[in-house]
This record gives C-alpha cells, sequence and structure tokens, in this order.
C-alpha cells in the first residue's frame, strides 16, 4: 500500500468528532476562516479550477466550471445543493462522510457557497440517513452558534443560511433535476433538458450548482493547503484522493481512500484482503450498478476515469462490486434489473415498460423456463431502450444485461440447456 | 382524532420558514405527519396541503411516490432488509427468507400481533458492511442468521417506542441526541461496533 495520508477520512475513528469542539480541535474550520478571510469568492472558484477537482458523482465533469456558469449579476438568487442521495447499489461513501464528519460537510457546503455568493444552500441527503440527517441538524446549529452560518459571518458582510433536506426514497432523485423537483416538493421525475445545467436554470429555476458530497468535500482541502499539493495526487487527468468502495466477495469490504489511479489488483488484494480463499474473480463492476460488467481480465486497470473507460467501464462513483466464481450472471443481472424496475420513475415509456420486460424475461431464464431466442430479445430490448430515454437511469439500466449476455452468456446458456440455476447462491427474491 | 396534531403543525410551520417557497416543505411535512401516527392518513395530506396552499392532489401524488411514506399502519418494527447485489452476494436473500420463517409472515407483511413488518428493499448505501438491514431508523450491519435471531428475539421483548420515521420531526429531544441509545436493550454486542465500518448507528450520545 503506498504511503498516502488520508485527507477526506482523516477524521473518521476520532470519536465524537462530528462534535465542532472536537472538530475546530483537530484543525477544523481552519479553511473556512482562510477562505472568508483572505480569498475573494473568485479566487476560491479559481484555485478549485487550478486543483482540477472533477466530479465524484460518476460524470467526473471540472466542479470550476459548473461554479463558473453562475451569473455574476448578484441581484439573482443562487443556490449550491449537495447531491447526496446516495443511492447508486455498491455506493456508501457519501454517507460515511455526512456520518462521521458532518462539519467537514459544513465547511464544504460555506466554501462552495461563498465562492458563488448564494445566500441560501442545501444538503440533500437520502432520507433512510437518519443518522447523518440527526448529526448534520445538531452540526448546522453549533456551527450557527460559533458565527460560520448566519448574518456577517466572519466579518466579511456574507449572510449565508444552511439547511438539510431529506429525500424520501428514490433512486431517481440522485438525478441532479429530478433532485432539485424533490427540493421543492414534488415527484422526483427528470426535467427536460436542455438547459443542461442547473447552473442556468436549477432550484426554483435560479441559477444552481449541485454537486456530489465527496466532490464539495475537497473544497476545504483545496482551499487550506492549495492547488498545487491537490494536484500533485493521483493521475494525469484525475486529481485528488478518492474513496472507493469495494463490496460483494472480498474479504475486507470498505471504504479506502487512495489517490487516483490506483489499480484494481492492487485494490482488491493491498485494500480489501484479497479474494475469499480458494475462489477465483469471475466479475467486477467497477462503478456502480449503472457501469459496463468487466470480466477478470481487468485487474491491472488503474481505477481514474481514463482508465476504467480505457478497460470499456466507467468509473462512476468508484463502487466497485467483486463477484467470484459462485455468483451467477443470470442472477446478478435479475438483481440489478429489479432494482432498476423499481426505481424507474414512471416517466418515460422506454425505461418505464423495459426495465419491466427485461425483469421479466431474465426472471424466466433464471428459474430455469428460458428459451434460446431470450437472448436475442435481451439484446434486441436493450437496443430499442439505448439512446431512447428520458434520462440516464434508463440509459444506465439496461447497460447491465447488455453486458453480462455478451461477456457471460454461457452462464445463460447452461440456464436454458439445465432448465435451471446451477448455482446454489441465491441473488433475488 | 385530528389529522395532525398541534405539535406536528408547529413543527411544519417551522420547517416552512427554511424554504423561499412553502411548496418545498412537503417532504419534511410528510416526515412529520408519519412521525405523528406512525403512517401518512388521508386526513394529515389533506391538512398538510392546506398549510403549504397547495393542492391535496399533489400531496397524495408525491406521497405515493416515495417509498419512505407509509400510506396504511405498519408495525412497532419495520425490518427493511436490502436484497440488491452487494448484500445478496454476502447472502443478504437468505436473510430474508430466513425472517419470513421466523416472523411466519412474507416479504411486505405485517405480524398479526403488529409488532413487524418485513421489507425488502433496493441499495441502502451499506454494502460495505453487508448483509444488512434497517430496523425502523437504526442501521443494524454485518449480520448472520444467528444474529438476527438474537436481534428478533430481543425486539420481541421490548415494546417498540418508536415510529417509523420519528427523525422526521428534526427534534434533537425528540431525536434521542444526546440521551443515549435508542434501542438501549442493544448492546455492543448485538450491533456491530465501526472496525472499519459505519456501524456506529447505535450510539448517539
Amino acid at each position: 500500500m503506498p504511503d498516502f495520508q488520508p485527507v477526506l477520512l482523516k477524521n473518521r475513528y476520532v470519536d465524537r468528532i462530528w462534535d465542532i469542539d472536537v472538530y475546530e480541535s483537530r484543525g477544523g474550520y481552519a479553511a473556512v476562516r482562510k477562505g472568508l478571510k483572505t480569498m475573494s469568492p473568485d479566487q476560491v472558484t479559481e484555485e478549485v479550477g487550478k486543483a482540477q477537482l472533477r466530479g465524484r458523482g460518476g460524470a467526473g465533469f471540472p466542479a470550476a466550471r459548473k461554479w463558473g456558469f453562475i451569473p455574476k449579476d448578484l441581484s439573482i438568487p443562487r443556490y449550491v445543493v449537495m447531491n447526496s442521495d446516495e443511492s447508486e447499489p455498491g455506493t456508501y461513501k457519501d454517507r460515511q462522510l455526512l456520518e462521521w464528519d458532518p462539519h467537514q460537510c459544513i465547511e464544504a457546503m460555506i466554501l462552495s457557497s461563498y465562492a458563488i455568493q448564494a445566500k441560501l444552500s442545501f444538503i440533500f441527503l437520502r432520507g433512510e440517513f437518519v443518522l447523518a440527517a440527526e448529526r448534520l441538524e445538531y452540526a448546522i446549529q453549533q456551527a450557527y452558534r460559533k458565527g460560520y452560518l448566519g448574518k456577517n459571518i466572519l466579518g466579511t458582510g456574507w449572510d449565508f443560511d444552511l439547511h438539510i433536506h431529506r429525500g424520501a426514497g428514490a433512486y431517481i432523485c440522485g438525478e441532479e433535476t429530478s433532485l432539485l423537483e424533490a427540493l421543492e416538493g414534488h415527484r422526483g421525475q427528470p426535467r427536460l433538458r436542455p438547459p443542461y445545467f442547473p447552473a442556468a436554470k436549477g432550484l426554483y429555476y435560479d441559477p444552481t450548482v449541485v454537486n456530489n458530497c465527496e466532490t464539495l468535500c475537497c473544497v476545504p482541502h483545496i482551499v487550506e493547503r492549495g492547488a498545487d499539493w491537490f494536484e500533485s495526487i493521483g493521475t494525469e487527468k484525475s486529481k485528488g484522493p478518492k474513496l472507493y468502495c469495494i463490496s460483494g466477495h472480498v474479504q475486507k469490504p470498505d471504504i479506502y481512500e487512495a489517490p487516483f489511479g490506483i489499480t484494481l489488483r492492487q485494490l482488491i488484494d493491498d485494500y480489501a484482503g484479497g479474494m475469499r480463499p480458494g475462489r477465483t474473480l469471475k466479475a467486477v463492476i467497477p462503478g456502480g450498478a449503472s457501469a459496463p460488467i468487466l470480466g477478470p481480465d481487468c485487474l491491472d486497470m488503474t481505477l481514474d476515469f481514463e482508465g476504467v473507460a480505457a478497460a470499456g467501464s466507467m468509473l462512476g462513483s468508484a463502487a466497485v462490486i467483486i463477484m467470484d466464481d459462485t455468483t451467477c450472471m443470470v442472477g446478478a443481472a435479475l438483481n440489478l434489473i429489479h432494482f432498476f424496475r423499481h426505481e424507474s420513475c414512471g416517466k418515460c415509456t422506454p425505461c418505464r415498460e423495459g426495465t419491466d420486460w427485461l425483469f421479466k424475461l431474465l426472471r424466466r431464464i433464471e428459474a430455469g423456463h428460458g428459451r434460446e431466442e431470450d437472448l436475442e430479445t435481451l439484446l434486441k430490448l436493450c437496443d430499442n431502450m439505448d439512446g431512447k430515454c428520458f434520462c440516464l437511469l434508463g440509459e444506465s439500466a439496461l447497460v447491465p444485461v447488455r453486458t453480462s449476455v455478451l461477456k457471460f452468456r454461457e452462464d445463460y446458456e447452461r440456464h436454458i440447456r439445465e432448465h435451471r440455476c446451477p448455482y446454489d447462491l441465491r441473488l433475488s427474491h | 382524532m385530528r389529522p395532525l396534531s398541534e405539535r406536528a403543525v408547529a413543527r411544519i410551520r417551522e420547517l416552512m420558514k427554511r424554504y423561499p417557497r412553502k411548496g418545498s416543505a412537503l417532504l419534511p411535512a410528510l416526515f412529520v405527519a408519519q412521525a405523528d401516527h406512525g403512517y401518512v392518513t388521508h386526513g394529515a395530506m389533506r391538512e398538510i396541503a392546506g398549510l403549504l396552499e397547495i393542492s391535496p392532489a399533489d400531496v397524495e401524488g408525491v406521497a405515493t411516490f416515495y417509498t419512505m411514506f407509509a400510506k396504511r399502519p405498519v408495525g412497532e418494527y419495520v425490518l427493511q432488509v436490502c436484497t440488491t447485489l452487494s448484500c445478496a452476494l454476502c447472502g443478504g436473500i437468505s436473510m430474508l427468507k430466513h425472517l419470513e420463517k421466523t416472523l411466519g409472515i412474507h416479504a411486505g407483511e405485517t405480524t398479526p400481533d403488529g409488532k413487524f413488518t418485513l421489507l425488502p428493499v433496493e441499495c441502502l448505501a451499506s454494502c460495505g458492511t453487508a448483509p444488512m438491514m434497517q430496523v425502523n431508523d437504526l442501521f443494524v450491519e454485518r449480520l448472520t442468521l444467528e444474529r438476527v435471531d438474537e436481534l428478533i428475539a430481543e425486539l420481541r421483548a421490548k415494546p417498540g417506542h418508536f415510529g417509523r420515521q420519528i427523525a422526521g420531526t428534526y427534534d434533537p429531544h425528540y431525536l434521542g441526541l444526546g440521551s443515549g441509545n435508542r434501542f438501549s436493550s442493544l448492546s455492543e454486542d448485538n450491533v456491530p461496533s465501526a472496525g472499519g465500518g459505519l456501524g456506529d448507528n447505535h450510539d448517539l450520545s
């Protein structure tokens, strides 16, 4: 394991770190003091730009460029919304950040809101994250009392209010326009694009920056330690520290913070304790359920945006799901399509109907009633959804199905030939 | 019975102040209503519509869209078992089947004594501590079938004091912040502690 000091997780095992006194004793809020007292809002954005901070939610879009889209005319209300609706299967990093280090999230919100001069911002988190919500509420109250939130913060003349907003159980709200709909009190269904960025029309159709929790949590560290330090970590195009969530068939599944660009082999063997004894790697999902499934030949890809793309998948939220040779790939695809079918918001037909058809076909194959022509029907269905869905949910739903049929066809054929699932491990209910 | 208690109405009015537009308070208001009665009643939805100045149809449309709002009574303890891939790879499905057998109900049902509701749910962002389930508001992680049995026995013996979404009120006193564990009988042995994961949910003190 390379010598690397955790950045985002540096407070992970600190007792009561969610209390502001403990957080300050560990150097907390130094970044807010430095940013607000010695830097102009534009300088904060420039520093984040120089650090080449890219979005950790999945798309990898440069954060400072998003911020740069916000109009300079301060008479127009503007907002920052932290996207912590973490629901992508395999992903559990934002919950870690919210529960264990809520003040880091608040610092991140203060600095990013200062950069675009927002007067009101929201942390949007999954409704199920009750502990995180409690700790954040508590932490926000403390930050108000200490003068980091509220009127005339640190004597700068800038007023700023911060609130949390809980979702209520809908994966689609991770899609940023659906998230804004939920924040406005509507059903979480995506808005028509263009405009492509909420920076043009966001919350209440005003300019809004929506960034992932992990992305924003990098900001206080960039402000405090400088863009040059941040930029010195990682690969040529993927800069900074990264939280890797590894789950499934490894000995020590957990969140590991490492510089961008470690290889999958390193993540499995050096960090996660390797595969279970006597088992071999069969399949990997490198970036959450929406990422194409890879076979065991991808062990040496680097886990940065470019490396995973070159291997034929995407880094996404860096949620790495490991499956060993006990895994039925039909069952795995069925499990994931069950998820997407459940989470489809119902707005567009290709997604609503497509996920249901894929589910029914896969269920039939898994139960041993599949027919040979089902495989072509599955692929055709995927083609009929591809590029035709209203938002990325539908576009993502077909990906695990298509890649598992193409890469693990033998598993499918065995189900059809033997009229049963040849594996013991059940992956669907 | 009034659709919403006075306390709930006061809380909703307070929450409305957070937003530039009243309608934004709909999700928080529904959580408050749910904490009030254990589920979201039609009367509560109508009263919320009045408070937020939106149509009752809009409120119902939203309440039925999101999975966290119960539209009918649920058990004292709602067991939400994660069945998505990372948990399923680690035995989440057999855990669900085991619970069906232990409780004598199918997934989605409530036991006749009103004690337990068993729900299979999609990914709860606890993939590194699989398999897991959420018991009311509490994440219980790194489960084994033995641990599940212990937990059920413990919950059976203990009256459930907590509604499905108590935290919807955001009230630090109501939430138990600073007042110790909500499931005080769950010792650290029963609820896995940090040890590299996220399992410190039992500790709010």
